[in-house]
């Protein structure tokens, strides 16, 4: 058990450092606006990747607390379906990753054109609107389901990278 | 089985940090422009745990 937080303290940690120097990559002498957009590409990305073993670990532990207090079959189905653990893996299954994968594949083609013609005018975070949202929502949503702070992490560095309002996205 | 997935993320993360801190400016571009999509692993072996229990007959 007091391995299991070591790791779990470990992880958190690797998070954090991962979002100070993501964001210190972002606001510092980014001067190339290219690289500045597959730097948030690669935020987002990080922070979508974070969210699933978020998820994955909670329903998870859901799982084997519903297996360890039901032994009756039917009961054991009730527990699982009906916890948010499990709620949650589906929803960001079924709806979030879908959002986010489009969301970065239109990022990653828009900012390929804009390099390759040189284009000045392009708004990567534009492009990357709905897979910030869909992670910042789920973690809104969820987000005390995932182990310790992870969900604190994801969005300190999302909202903080992205400056995106996600208030008018319904 | 959660401790490994713990340090298999972290190892993920490390290996993006360090494309990011060594400025290996192309490779990062080159590893984004070959998504094709996130990698949902973990909740792709859990959903199809879960599935299993919930779908047994």
């Amino acid at each position: 058990m007091k391995l299991k937080k070591a790791a779990f303290n470990a992880f958190i940690g690797v998070i954090f450092f991962a979002s100070m120097f993501l964001l210190a990559a972002f606001f510092s002498g980014c001067a190339d606006r290219y690289k500045t957009a597959w730097y948030s590409i690669k935020t987002v990305q990080i922070a979508a990747e974070t969210t699933d073993k978020g998820i994955a670990v909670s329903n998870r532990y859901m799982r084997k607390k519903c297996q360890d207090t039901n032994k009756d079959e039917a009961a054991l189905k009730k527990c699982i379906i009906e916890s948010r653990e499990y709620r949650a893996l589906k929803t960001w299954r079924d709806i979030a990753v879908p959002t986010i994968n489009s969301s970065l594949m239109l990022a990653i083609a828009g900012t390929t054109l804009a390099e390759k013609t040189q284009k000045k005018e392009f708004d990567v975070l534009n492009d990357l609107r709905f897979a910030i949202c869909a992670i910042v929502s789920t973690a809104k949503a969820f987000g005390d389901l995932y182990p310790a702070n992870i969900q604190n992490a994801v969005l300190g560095y999302l909202e903080e990278a992205g400056k995106v309002v996600c208030d008018d996205l319904k | 089985m959660i401790l490994s997935e713990i340090i298999e993320a972290a190892i993920k993360i490390f290996d993006s940090v360090r494309i990011l801190a060594s400025a290996d400016y192309e490779a990062l571009k080159t590893e984004l422009q070959n998504l094709k999509s996130i990698d949902t692993s973990a909740t792709d072996r859990e959903m199809a745990d879960t599935e299993k229990i919930i779908y047994k007959k």
